[in-house]
């Protein structure tokens, strides 16, 4: 098999996985997550996020105050 | 005895070798003439075919010779009672079928190179000599006689398609027109079998086989030479001494003069004087080489010619390089078209100017059907058009054109039976492996299937897509302080497809503040970061698979402690759609569908600077 078959059938390979994550929604990643206890989720606004789990992010403020707003 | 043709003027008895001619009711005698070799040519007397829509019949021939060339003039007879020439030479036939016509010219005036318009056709001389009879036989347009001297041009049209010969015996003289036309074309029947050769399209022969090789010691060092090609060869390097010799004919005889004389033969070259092999279903033999060389820049550049001969055939050469790479050549009987410059043109074909030099002969081995001897020098000029190479060499009064077809050392070596060296580096005419159509059409198809395929799934997920908006909520801050703001609950239902797009939009500068989103699933406590606002604080991610259940979106506010915003409020929006479709796999379908083409246009392009870098032509 040369490599313009080859190529082909590799592309063929990807289509078909591309349309198998369509359909289904799988893909190999996800979002990053983390679990967080009851208390949190009954109370979504006590929900302190460790920002050590996100690339790029980095503490830039300093808690002084400030409150939760819901709603728009 | 006998006039095969009622209005022939001679003939040539076959005991006495006398010419008879006719003088009124009489016959006379002009003189004497040798008798023409069975194993000069597989043409005889008594040979039938059709050209040009005529039948034809061999009733006599006429050899002639001058320096260095000899040649045979097959007299024929047509059914429709009018006569003509099959012109035997150096591998090609040439039919003279159309009548004669005298043509009011001084033929003094031709030589080689010059230009002249003749019964109407604008001609180029390609030879003006004086040639004479060395041997006859059957039925003759004119009294030859031993050695009789005769006048003569030869001529080929300006526009390549006809040859003709300008005949001085008489005055004025006369112009005979014909072309080439290759032996299998003529439905010949009744040829002279020669021994150890057979053709898969001349099939009919009559007589007894003829061996068409000739045995004569070296004059240098005596040893036994072959000639394979008896009735062509005109010069000989002798394969003990290397010595160049001068093959003359005697009669029946073949004679060797030494013309340089060497000690010893000092060079092999790969395919060997006698060896057979089958190239495109011909047998051809091996009965000579000739090494030559161009200086460039005080490099001189090597290589082999092996003169191949098939009696049926006539002559073709394969040309080795320095590097291993083979081309099988053959002469051209007409001229290229717009041979000029950098351009030229040869059926259909367009060619582009490679290299051009001064060609000189290194080194001679075995039989040649023109001389050619050590030092010997021509302008050469090569035209490729991959595979194919034309080439021109120029002497100082003709210049002969020949094309070449690449071929493969293992296409050789395999033709011969010889196992030959591994080809290395380029050569001008070497097919581009990327430029094969059907590979470029497969990539292309393959390409464009790939390709529609990658719309088809674009355009099926535009249409089974949910697109379902489960929350979009806003807020207005001016970032004075550090804020959380909280969405009402969502839900994400329990379908196949639950991936989540997650979108933040802010008005917020990086420097006024930085946003942060999580979206927490209040069932069974999974927190989805799906967004990195580390670049801008307007961006968008995806949670794949989400877990179905109750949602709450969190947007964190953290304000630059460096920097304080101004108070005025700006707006914060976040919106989380189910099932979006997701383009990003299916653009990079496109470009992976275009890949093996354009590249294959790439690695194209890439050899044909390569090959070029090495041309007269580089940069």
């Amino acid at each position: 098999m040369n490599l313009v078959t080859g190529h082909f059938g590799l592309g063929l390979l990807f289509l078909a996985g591309a349309g198998g994550m369509v359909a289904t929604g799988w893909t190999p990643t996800s979002a990053k997550q983390e679990t967080v206890p009851v208390s949190v989720r009954d109370n979504p606004a006590s929900y302190k996020p460790s920002y050590a789990l996100f690339r790029g992010y980095h503490v830039i403020y300093t808690t002084s105050g400030g409150g939760y707003r819901s709603g728009k | 005895m006998r006039f095969a043709h009622g209005a022939a003027p001679a003939t040539v008895c076959e005991a006495c070798r006398s010419t008879v001619m006719r003088e009124l009711d009489a016959l006379v005698v002009a003189g004497k003439v040798s008798a023409f070799s069975r194993d000069l040519s597989p043409i005889q007397l008594g040979v039938r075919g059709s050209v040009d829509g005529k039948d034809f019949q061999v009733v006599g021939v006429l050899r002639k010779a001058r320096e260095g060339v000899r040649w045979n003039e097959w007299y024929l007879l047509f059914s429709d009672g009018t006569d003509g020439y099959l012109g035997e030479g150096n591998g090609f036939y040439q039919v003279f079928s159309e009548p004669p016509q005298q043509v009011p010219h001084d033929a003094a005036q031709l030589y080689a190179g010059a230009r002249a318009t003749l019964g109407g056709i604008e001609w180029t001389v390609t030879e003006a000599a004086e040639a004479r009879v060395v041997a006859a036989d059957g039925t003759l347009p004119f009294a030859a006689v031993q050695d009789t001297p005769t006048a003569y041009a030869d001529l080929r049209s300006v526009d390549g398609r006809r040859v003709g010969t300008l005949d001085a015996v008489d005055s004025p003289p006369t112009l005979w027109v014909g072309r080439i036309v290759p032996l299998t074309a003529m439905a010949l029947q009744g040829l002279r079998p020669i021994t150890g050769w057979s053709d898969p399209v001349i099939t009919d022969f009559h007589g007894p086989e003829v061996t068409q090789v000739r045995s004569l010691a070296c004059p240098n060092c005596g040893g036994a030479i072959t000639l394979r090609a008896p009735g062509a060869s005109v010069n000989l390097g002798c394969e003990y001494c290397g010595s160049e010799l001068g093959i003359q004919e005697v009669g029946d005889k073949t004679n060797a003069q030494v013309l340089e004389a060497r000690d010893k033969r000092d060079w092999k070259p790969s395919l060997p004087l006698g060896q057979r092999g089958e190239l495109d279903g011909v047998q051809w033999e091996v009965i000579g080489a000739m090494g030559r060389h161009v200086t460039v820049d005080y490099i001189d550049y090597h290589w082999t010619e092996y003169f191949l001969y098939n009696p049926y055939r006539g002559f073709r050469y394969l040309v080795e390089d320095g590097r291993g790479h083979w081309s099988l050549v053959r002469q051209l009987p007409d001229t290229p078209g717009a041979a000029s410059g950098r351009r030229a043109s040869y059926q259909g074909r367009r060619f582009r100017h490679y290299t051009g030099g001064t060609a000189v002969v290194n080194r001679v081995l075995g039989e040649f059907s023109w001389e050619v001897r050590t030092g010997d020098q021509a302008l050469t000029d090569d035209y490729v058009a991959p595979p194919f190479m034309l080439s021109a060499e120029r002497s100082e009064h003709e210049i002969t054109w020949s094309l070449g077809e690449y071929r493969t050392p293992d296409q050789v070596g395999d033709a011969f039976g010889l196992e030959l060296g591994r080809a290395v580096g380029m050569a001008p005419h070497v097919p581009n492996p990327y430029a094969e159509p059907s590979q470029n059409r497969k990539a292309w198809t393959f390409g464009v299937l790939l390709l529609a395929g990658a719309v088809l799934l674009f355009l099926g997920q535009a249409v089974t897509a949910a697109n379902d908006v489960l929350m979009s909520q806003g807020w207005s801050t001016s970032a004075q302080g550090e804020e959380v703001f909280l969405t009402e609950p969502f839900t994400v239902p329990d379908t196949l497809r639950r991936n989540l797009y997650v979108e933040i939009s802010s008005a917020l500068s990086r420097g006024d503040a930085q946003v942060h989103t999580s979206l927490i699933n209040t069932d069974n406590g999974a927190v989805y970061h799906p967004i990195d606002t580390s670049k801008r604080n307007k961006a968008t991610g995806r949670v794949w698979r989400a877990t179905p259940g109750s949602y709450v979106g969190r947007v964190e506010i953290a304000r630059n402690p460096s920097k304080t915003p101004s108070s005025d409020l700006k707006g914060l929006k976040l919106t989380v759609t189910l099932d979006k479709p997701w383009r990003s796999p299916l653009f990079l379908l496109f470009f992976y569908a275009l890949l093996a083409p354009l590249a294959l246009v790439l690695a194209k392009g890439a050899f044909e600077t390569k090959r070029w870098s090495e041309s007269d032509h580089a940069g």
